[in-house]
């Protein structure tokens, strides 16, 4: 398991800071995808900074909602690097990307009828079994929904979460944006989920643009600060859930790594005023 | 909602969307729908921009996203190992029409392309100079030698001065670029060693003699019998100063010698 501390996404512009200057960071998480190359200097610096932080090793390729098999290959290209940096936390997401043999490089949504989740499930299963450890799995960020479907996002997840036994990697601004683009509230949505079940939390800045209409809409890039309505609806999360592990996402137009860590360190002021205590009882248990 | 209603209209603009899509209002539908056509578009030809800087600069930014686009329609990826992306690129430009007039550009994307293998490539420890010194003393050994390279190691032949052209490109300022290129020949062939070193790539040019040297080894040929066929092209083939760059550049990972039961190392 995670540290309850917040940890920030590795990357290879940081690798050199990070060994020199040791900061005091809670754990450091990789993209499954981008370490999975022979040799060279990924290996290198991962294993190094591996040896001195918790990791989190993230999926993004699994395509767990795809109508198809799981790809064996690619499952096996993840137990192999599990097996060799022995993560304390992996995840994937609630979403597809993958059809057909074609890869695309995005997370696509998926339509919350049964039969989706019953492949979901499987899957979900296949990979737990097959890695033998339980995964966490990403609540999205979408810009669309679907007519045929059958339960909400929430129902969906909390029945993924019950049959299967995998936790929750909630993602607060995933939980935002999902809020603004389909016009719901943000906090009922949160509460609807089944937080006794979270085992990490994400945080990320979001790209804010207007529809033809007006009507605002927001992207999902990594590319910015986390914003002001994120870091509410994360200290309403933290006051809700007792799995505090946090991460800053960042993935474009990535600042040095103090400014990282700056973030970070307003994520630890957040964590101090929750401190971790058992599941509170107020709270339904969903089940 | 069929998966493959939605990815035929994410590649394809014109494509009518799934019928099952809901969002606020219908009007804002395919502009929702648009948010993730742009997320696949965008983000794999970011992949093959990142790949490829020298292709790039040599045919402008907003050319080369259009070639991109189209090579991202034609090649879509097959694996969610994005690493491995992009390696058909310069087989795509050698059979894209607009570029025609560019002939070297193919092989400036192998030239980029072999730089991401050689980055990504298998680990192994170099062997060093220290493990000939043995057979300096007996010069019939030493002939029948046979070295292995690297996995980062590639060894690239062009029509074109592809790694000149390369190395131009490395300038810091626009006016520096231009003033080296304005030295190329581009039609002068070249060939080139690229390996990974201190978890950096170099570029490195080799002279006819040098390349034929080198190629003779990596096919498995002795220390001799690449001497020789360096030397048949060369006739100012120098062996020291290319075994000492090559030692330098820790290329070899180790050494065999065929009719000796003794192998690598040595």
């Amino acid at each position: 398991m995670l540290p309850q501390r917040v940890g920030l996404g590795l990357k290879p512009e940081h690798f050199r800071d990070i060994l020199e200057c040791k900061p005091e960071i809670g754990f450091f998480e990789i993209h499954a995808e981008n370490y999975m190359v022979a040799g060279g200097p990924l290996h290198h610096f991962l294993g190094r900074i591996r040896a001195d932080y918790p990791l989190s090793i993230h999926g993004v390729g699994l395509s767990i909602g795809s109508e198809g098999e799981l790809d064996q290959a690619h499952l096996l290209r993840l137990k192999a690097l599990l097996a060799r940096y022995q993560p304390d936390s992996f995840s994937e997401h609630l979403a597809w990307s993958s059809h057909g043999g074609t890869y695309f490089n995005d997370l696509l949504p998926l339509s919350y009828t049964h039969k989706t989740l019953d492949r979901v499930c499987l899957h979900i299963d296949q990979v737990q079994q097959f890695l033998n450890r339980r995964v966490l799995i990403e609540n999205p960020a979408t810009y669309i929904e679907f007519v045929d479907s059958e339960m909400d996002e929430s129902d969906f997840i909390k029945e993924m979460v019950l049959r299967t036994g995998c936790g929750l990697l909630l993602d607060v601004n995933n939980l935002y944006i999902s809020a603004v683009n389909h016009g719901r509230d943000s906090h009922a949505m949160l509460e609807a989920l089944p937080l006794h079940d979270v085992g990490q939390i994400h945080l990320a800045g979001y790209f804010e643009d207007k529809d033809s209409d007006g009507m605002t809409v927001l992207i999902d890039h990594h590319g910015a600060p986390v914003s002001d309505a994120v870091w509410s609806l994360y200290d309403c999360a933290l006051r809700l859930t007792s799995q505090h592990a946090t991460l800053i996402e960042r993935d474009y137009d990535i600042p040095a790594f103090e400014v990282l860590k700056a973030e970070a360190q307003c994520a630890e002021r957040y964590l101090a005023g929750h401190s971790v205590r058992p599941f509170m009882p107020n709270v339904p248990r969903v089940l | 909602m069929s998966h493959l209603e939605f990815v035929s209209a994410l590649l394809d603009a014109e494509q009518t969307l799934p019928k099952e899509i809901l969002s606020l209002e219908g009007s804002i539908v395919s502009e929702r729908f648009n948010v993730y056509r742009n997320n696949v578009m965008v983000s794999l030809i970011a992949i093959i921009e990142e790949r490829y800087p020298v292709v790039q600069a040599l045919v402008g930014h907003d050319f080369f996203r259009f070639m991109a686009r189209a090579f991202v329609l034609d090649h879509p990826p097959l694996s969610p190992v994005m690493h491995e992306y992009g390696e058909a690129f310069s087989t795509f430009i050698a059979h894209f029409t607009p570029v025609a007039s560019i002939p070297y550009l193919s092989d400036m994307a192998k030239l980029e392309w072999s730089r991401t293998h050689a980055l990504h490539a298998s680990d192994a420890p170099s062997f060093s100079a220290n493990e000939l010194i043995p057979l300096l003393a007996d010069p019939g050994r030493l002939a029948r030698v046979k070295l292995t390279f690297q996995p980062s190691v590639v060894i690239l032949r062009s029509n074109f001065a592809i790694a000149s052209l390369w190395l131009a490109h490395q300038h810091e300022l626009e006016s520096d670029i231009r003033s080296a290129l304005a030295e190329i020949n581009p039609y002068q062939a070249e060939a080139v060693l690229l390996v990974r070193q201190d978890w950096f790539v170099s570029i490195h040019l080799l002279n006819v003699g040098e390349a034929l040297f080198v190629l003779a080894l990596e096919e498995g040929e002795t220390l001799q019998n690449s001497l020789e066929r360096a030397q048949g092209e060369d006739q100012s083939f120098d062996l020291a100063s290319i075994m000492v760059r090559l030692l330098e550049l820790g290329v070899f990972t180790g050494s065999a010698l065929p009719g000796d039961l003794q192998t690598s190392p040595l």
